[in-house]
């Protein structure tokens, strides 16, 4: 017979109020605002739920009846769980283990929940969402994989990008992108999106955002962005052309958007070029890849020619763990000639569909 | 331009309704009574006008409605695993139970190990019911003469 | 016994014959006739009594039906009660007096919890409380219990019984939501299920089903009515003398009436809790995986 004992559980273990002390637990894990952590916690005022800004329709908000009642009754076994959680993490020792206990503790703890679903995930405040906090990776990489995991696998493949450049990728690392905002495309860039030649003259900023359990003060990475799409004539087909790279770049879980803030000259392999397509080469894809480094790159080591650049020797030879993609494109537009005029690029050669001799 | 004369002559002017058999009251286009029959009953299963308007919860309330589902989930895996192991249990005992008659009773394990096709759960056992019957438990039971 | 000390056991008999071209079946049973000290075999009965009455619904349980009904009465469709009751009858006439009605929109006026939209005698935004008319006799005769009629109120039996009342721990009357098994003390003062010996000797041996339910018989009357669920033995307890292998069952009807005899001379419907406190806690351990919880 499928039958319970709750009753003499909850109340046993009622009097551990984990949840509501801040002194052992990181304080991202509350809600930040007092009046909705109230209306949470102890149930919803007569003048109805503060996170409704207009009076009028705060008071003519009604809430699902009973709704405050069963939470109660619904926190307090959520909380009772969740402490022995906690009492078996006093004794884990494992990393990976203590970490999913973490996780597994704080998960259905209704503040956590407030806090990631309404806050900014991809630029975080670390008061609300702290990506140091396990669950916060955790509910980060589950909210990654139901979509935007998906959507760049899915551009990448499309485009070819896979295998075009790398042979395969084991999407480990959330990879955002953005051009500052003097060039006017004031958001983070969806993979495979078509962009301007104006919109991609300065470098761009990537956020390498990681879910792994990685040791943040060790570990480097290296970024690379490629155009597979540089036409190459002698050989009637197309070469890799090395646009941007940038090795031993540090981040945190937080503080991890990678821009010209985050690095000296020794951090560049080869400096930026903007995609400066040819008139009728056709779109050209800009793969940028994120990779894991398993040892520090001395200087010097790690430059290369940026013409005919072959990526998966480079990769091989400095024994680098590709974690995160991302995408863009670029087509010849009237404003190419200022922006080679701007890098001191010579013209670009004009393509026709009969090839002249 | 219509005065309150004009309108008052109007009405006066109508024609009074009178009785005639056999003549049609209805308009023309009104429909027979099997046919209204009909969409009455086609419009009991239709959404139309008897929808709800949407539940538009507050964001507190969502996450509250969440945090109960989480916490009916987590009480119904923890009563299916409790299930699950107490059945892993009993699996084991029947199991050594059958091994040691084995080695010390093969006749009876043989005869434990029958097949029992063909055997029905008795009908007068009852499914538990809220509330218990008049006569809790049936007493009067007589075995059936052997014939 | 253990399992592995009967595994030496046999084993050693089997060695004992190993020179002699006899099957496994002869060996055991020579092994069995010859040894010195023939262990006995018994068959154990766990009689049950199933639950009458559902459990009772924990706190949890309880409030989240409540709320899951509130939400579905919320986002449930409106009442036809145009196909239920015919345009300008006296039952429908009937049925919207018993209605409290929505308010409906007027001009003019300010609602502060919003305007009201109201379809088909439903306010769109609330539940829609269905009252039904209660018929002019059923009203009149609302004081006397009256058996004839169907919508006098319904008043359900009490889940607690006299048996629960006077703690008779004999009667199957107690406990109505949790199974009872029955136990019996034999004259020791043990409490124990009741257990009976197989004979061992091939003409009156008889599968361990049939000699628990024989025994049963024999131990409380002819009268009981009772379903066993498998051949084979659900569990095995062991000592130095015997073997003990369960049987589980389940009384359906009739009445146990312990007949007098030495063996035992009491016995109980207990629930697992009770059994824990009687019985002896190594013995309570073995078992406590082949009974149900409540």
């Amino acid at each position: 017979m499928l039958r319970r004992s709750l009753h003499s559980s909850v109340v046993k273990r009622s009097g551990s109020k984990i949840w509501s002390e801040f002194t052992s637990r990181p304080e991202a894990l509350s809600i930040g605002s007092e009046r909705i952590k109230k209306c949470v916690l102890e149930g919803t005022p007569s003048q109805g739920p503060p996170s409704i800004k207009r009076r009028s329709n705060r008071v003519k908000y009604s809430s699902p009846e009973k709704i405050d009642e069963v939470f109660k009754t619904c926190y307090d076994f959520l909380e009772s769980r969740s402490a022995v959680k906690y009492a078996e993490l006093e004794r884990e020792e494992d990393p990976a283990k203590r970490t999913k206990l973490l996780v597994e503790a704080e998960v259905n703890n209704p503040e956590v929940l407030y806090n990631f679903q309404y806050g900014d995930k991809v630029e975080n405040n670390p008061r609300f969402i702290d990506y140091n906090v396990p669950v916060y990776r955790h509910l980060g990489r589950q909210h990654w994989e139901s979509y935007g995991q998906m959507l760049l696998m899915q551009r990448l493949e499309t485009l070819a990008a896979i295998p075009d450049t790398l042979p395969t990728l084991v999407p480990r690392a959330e990879v955002h992108l953005r051009f500052p905002f003097s060039t006017g495309l004031n958001k983070w860039v969806e993979p495979g999106e078509l962009l301007s030649s104006n919109a991609t003259t300065l470098p761009p900023a990537i956020k390498i955002q990681e879910y792994d359990d990685v040791d943040t003060e060790s570990q480097e990475y290296t970024v690379l962005i490629l155009n597979p799409d540089e036409p190459d004539i002698a050989s009637d087909s197309f070469k890799t052309t090395l646009q941007y790279g940038l090795t031993n770049l540090k981040i945190s879980y937080n503080d991890n958007v990678v821009d010209s803030r985050k690095f000296t000259a020794d951090n560049i392999i080869a400096g930026y070029l903007p995609p400066v397509p040819e008139k009728n080469a056709g779109v050209q894809r800009f793969v940028v890849w994120v990779f894991r480094q398993s040892k520090h790159l001395a200087a010097g080591e790690a430059a290369s020619a940026r013409d005919n650049f072959n990526v998966r020797d480079f990769v091989h030879a400095h024994k680098l763990q590709p974690i995160g993609a991302h995408l863009w494109r670029s087509e010849w537009d009237s404003n190419v000639t200022n922006v080679r005029a701007k890098y001191g690029l010579p013209e670009g050669r004009v393509f026709h569909r009969v090839r002249k001799a | 331009m219509s005065s309150p004369w004009s309108n008052n002559s109007r009405k006066l002017s109508q024609p009074v309704l009178q009785f005639v058999r056999g003549k049609r009251t209805k308009a023309k286009g009104a429909l027979s009574p099997a046919v209204q029959r009909v969409i009455t009953q086609l419009s009991v299963m239709s959404a139309g006008r008897k929808q709800p308007k949407m539940l538009k919860l507050s964001r507190e309330d969502l996450i509250k409605h969440q945090t109960i589902q989480n916490c009916w989930s987590m009480y119904q895996r923890e009563l299916r695993e409790k299930r699950n192991e107490q059945l892993r249990l009993q699996y084991k005992s029947t199991e050594k139970a059958m091994t040691l008659l084995e080695q010390l009773d093969p006749e009876l394990f043989e005869a434990a190990n029958a097949s029992e096709a063909g055997k029905r759960f008795p009908l007068e056992l009852k499914v538990p019911t809220e509330f218990p019957p008049d006569q809790v438990w049936y007493y009067n039971y007589k075995p059936k003469e052997e014939q | 016994m253990r399992l592995e000390e009967a595994e030496v056991f046999v084993n050693g008999l089997l060695q004992q014959h190993k020179g002699g071209s006899m099957t496994f079946q002869q060996v055991a049973l020579r092994g069995m006739a010859t040894a010195s000290k023939p262990r006995a075999i018994k068959a154990g009965l766990i009689l049950s009594r199933i639950p009458i009455v559902t459990q009772e619904a924990t706190t949890l349980e309880k409030q989240y039906y409540e709320y899951q009904s509130e939400l579905e009465r919320r986002l449930m469709w409106t009442f036809p009660q145009y196909f239920y009751f015919r345009k300008g009858t006296l039952s429908e006439k009937r049925f919207l007096a018993a209605q409290r009605g929505p308010v409906s929109r007027q001009p003019g006026v300010w609602f502060p919890k919003g305007v009201p939209d109201v379809r088909h005698n439903r306010e769109r935004r609330t539940k829609q409380e269905v009252t039904l008319p209660k018929s002019s006799e059923s009203e009149s005769l609302s004081g006397a219990n009256n058996e004839d009629d169907v919508s006098r109120p319904v008043v359900p039996n009490s889940r607690i019984t006299d048996a629960d009342r006077e703690n008779d721990t004999t009667s199957l009357e107690r406990q109505l939501s949790s199974t009872l098994y029955l136990i019996v003390k034999n004259a020791a003062g043990k409490w124990a299920f009741p257990s009976f010996s197989v004979p061992l000797d091939s003409e009156a041996k008889k599968p361990l089903h049939i000699t628990a339910e024989a025994g049963l018989r024999e131990l409380g009357g002819p009268n009981i009515n009772t379903w066993t669920v498998s051949n084979t033995p659900a569990g095995v307890l062991g000592d130095a003398q015997a073997t003990e292998f369960m049987i589980k069952s389940h009384i359906v009807s009739g009445r146990f009436v312990l007949q007098p005899q030495k063996q035992y001379d009491a016995f109980a419907w207990l629930t697992k809790s009770e059994i824990q406190q009687r019985v002896e806690e190594a013995y309570f351990k073995e078992l406590s995986c082949i009974l149900a919880d409540n």
